[in-house]
């Protein structure tokens, strides 16, 4: 899925939540999280566990960090994830 | 009063509300004149007396206090010539910084290889510089005291200092955070006024601007959390020492009933040096698991001191190191034991060669990006970066020796990591495991297997200049009771001077 594919917008966020909820840490519930909540800072994943999400993005939502990088601040919270993926899908 | 809540004592509202005052914001500077290490207690003293006042201004006072900085990090000289070349070696510093600056805030107009390799174009340039510098002092033979071996001496000693900062530069011109910034704004982690290694604590702009806490009770909370953390230095210095005393046999004053009663331990590399047939199985495995308790704990009274200030400047960042002790599995310690390390391994290695190896499959991509950044990286950060002048400046056959034992331990850790890394993606979205007593064993079993990796990758970086690498292979061997070779000679004596493990790590 992509953004040109069977995956909008507006099912980015069930996605994105779906996908947190396999890479959580074990006492971390993704109930207590909220949309702006930093999910490192949380403690609902590692900055480690930040890569399986670039994975993910390049996978889902075919987004391509080769120009710009990884910056892990742009990954910090699940709104400014929906930001990226709008951003790029323009 | 429960226990958490007085080792909390900086989260409590009421003082929160009391630091948030006028009369708060005196005692909080007070608190950090008393706390502050002597080396760093007055420049940071000057600058946070105002920065308490306008919060708003610090970034800029923080700029006229990294100019004072950079004056006093050049290696030279008293009288007036002496003056003046560190004068001149700080503004040739300063001009280079700011090169970069504004290669950073323009980053759109420079050429497309630039763009796409900013951290490597900035590493060329740089040891570029060094090797020029070195290579001309050697083959001219400079004066020390001349202007030019005064500047090639200021330049080969400084510019390693600000390697990594100047990557974060250019990282926040990728990202874009550069080009809405001015120069002054780079200054106050590019010349820290609290000191530091050439790791950046606290990385650079872009995450420093994004954890400014600009007023109100907020701020006076992070100011408190800074204070804290400057005892918590205090109380480690004192455990140190007390180990030193209590453990090794040093001759502190003020630890004296500590000193007569010692285990007379001795420091790693002097076991390594002795060879383990010196020791009983388990004083071998004590005296490693001791390096690596100090170890942590020297990066700590380090680490705490420079975040401390941070925080005293209202930056709410995390603390460098944070309980890795008590880290049940090895990536997890890697996290806790030297945060600033390893976010630039993760920053400048561990991303770049994830995103550069989409072809392949995710596992061999995670395999590839922990290799870059344990192995590579590190192997990079330490024999190219930090220590040249230990590996490159000595006999070849020195040289491999030392390689060698650096290799191992970054083949190591990167291997052990990645291990580490796939247990804990198998045991990620499930539900957590029940406590109880078994829970505990377990967690403790865990804990003690931590120790033991760590423990023994020390064995292969400590004493660079003085254990080789078949003493540390022998002394390895020895921790599971196989001693090998004609060793078995007398402990060796204490080296005088030999670095202490935090050392090793600056």
């Amino acid at each position: 899925m992509n953004l040109n594919g069977s995956t909008r917008p507006v099912g980015a966020k069930a996605a994105i939540l779906a996908f947190l909820e396999t890479i959580r840490r074990p006492d971390q519930p993704l109930n207590g999280i909220g949309d702006d909540d930093h999910l490192v800072q949380s403690g609902l994943i590692d900055s480690l566990a930040m890569l399986e999400i670039v994975a993910f993005l390049e996978h889902e939502f075919g987004l391509n960090f080769r120009d710009s990088g990884v910056d892990p601040e742009r990954l910090a919270s699940i709104n400014r994830i929906l930001e990226l993926i709008a951003e790029q899908g323009r | 009063m429960s226990l958490q809540r007085v080792w909390r004592w900086h989260d409590e509202p009421a003082l929160i509300a009391a630091a948030a005052t006028p009369w708060g914001r005196v005692a909080l500077w007070l608190a950090a004149v008393l706390l502050l290490p002597e080396t760093h207690r007055i420049p940071v003293a000057l600058v946070l007396a105002p920065a308490l006042v306008w919060p708003e201004r610090r970034v800029e006072l923080l700029a006229v206090g990294a100019l004072g900085t950079l004056l006093g990090m050049i290696p030279l000289a008293t009288g007036p010539v002496g003056i003046g070349l560190r004068i001149m070696g700080a503004l040739v510093v300063l001009a280079i910084c700011y090169g970069f600056f504004q290669a950073a805030h323009r980053f759109q107009q420079l050429p497309r290889i630039v763009r796409r390799y900013p951290i490597a174009a900035t590493h060329v340039v740089l040891l570029g510089m060094v090797g020029l510098m070195v290579v001309l002092r050697h083959h001219f033979r400079f004066a020390d005291e001349s202007a030019l071996g005064a500047l090639t001496a200021t330049l080969d000693i400084l510019l390693p200092f600000f390697v990594w900062r100047v990557s974060y530069m250019m990282l926040a011109g990728r990202r874009g955070t550069a080009a809405r910034s001015r120069f002054r704004d780079h200054l106050f982690y590019l010349a820290p006024l609290w000191g530091g290694t050439k790791t950046p604590f606290g990385k650079g702009h872009g995450y420093l601007m994004e954890r400014r806490v600009d007023a109100g009770t907020d701020l006076a909370a992070v100011r408190l959390a800074g204070i804290k953390l400057l005892g918590l230095a205090w109380i480690l210095t004192l455990l140190d020492t007390a180990l030193m005393a209590g453990v090794h046999g040093d001759e502190i004053s003020g630890f004296r009933f500590l000193w007569v009663h010692a285990l007379e331990w001795p420091r790693l590399h002097d076991a390594i040096l002795a060879g383990p047939a010196n020791y009983p199985l388990l004083e071998r495995w004590a005296i490693v698991i001791v390096y690596l308790v100090r170890a942590v704990i020297g990066l700590a009274m380090t680490g705490h001191v420079i975040i401390g200030a941070l925080r005293l400047f209202g930056f709410r960042v995390f603390r460098n190191t944070y309980k890795p002790l008590l880290a049940a599995t090895v990536v997890d310690f890697w996290n806790r034991y030297y945060f600033y390390f390893k976010e630039l391994l993760v920053e400048f290695y561990f991303y770049p060669t994830y995103v550069a190896t989409s072809r392949y499959g995710t596992r061999a991509r995670m395999f590839l990006s922990v290799m870059a950044a344990a192995c590579v990286g590190n192997l990079y950060y330490h024999v190219v970066v930090r220590d040249y002048h230990k590996y490159f400046f000595v006999e070849p056959d020195v040289m491999w020796e030392r390689l060698a034992s650096r290799t191992t331990y970054c083949v190591v850790l990167g291997l052990a990591i990645y291990v580490s890394m796939r247990r804990e993606q198998a045991r990620r979205g499930k539900a957590a495991t029940g406590g109880g007593t078994l829970a505990t064993l377990r967690r403790i079993r865990a804990i003690a297997g931590v120790w033991i990796v760590f423990g023994v990758l020390q064995i292969w970086i400590t004493g660079l200049t003085i254990n080789t690498f078949a003493q540390r292979a022998r002394f390895t061997l020895g921790l599971v009771g196989i001693t090998l070779g004609a060793e078995a000679h007398s402990p060796a004596p204490p080296l005088e001077g030999a670095p202490e493990p935090h050392e090793e790590r600056s």
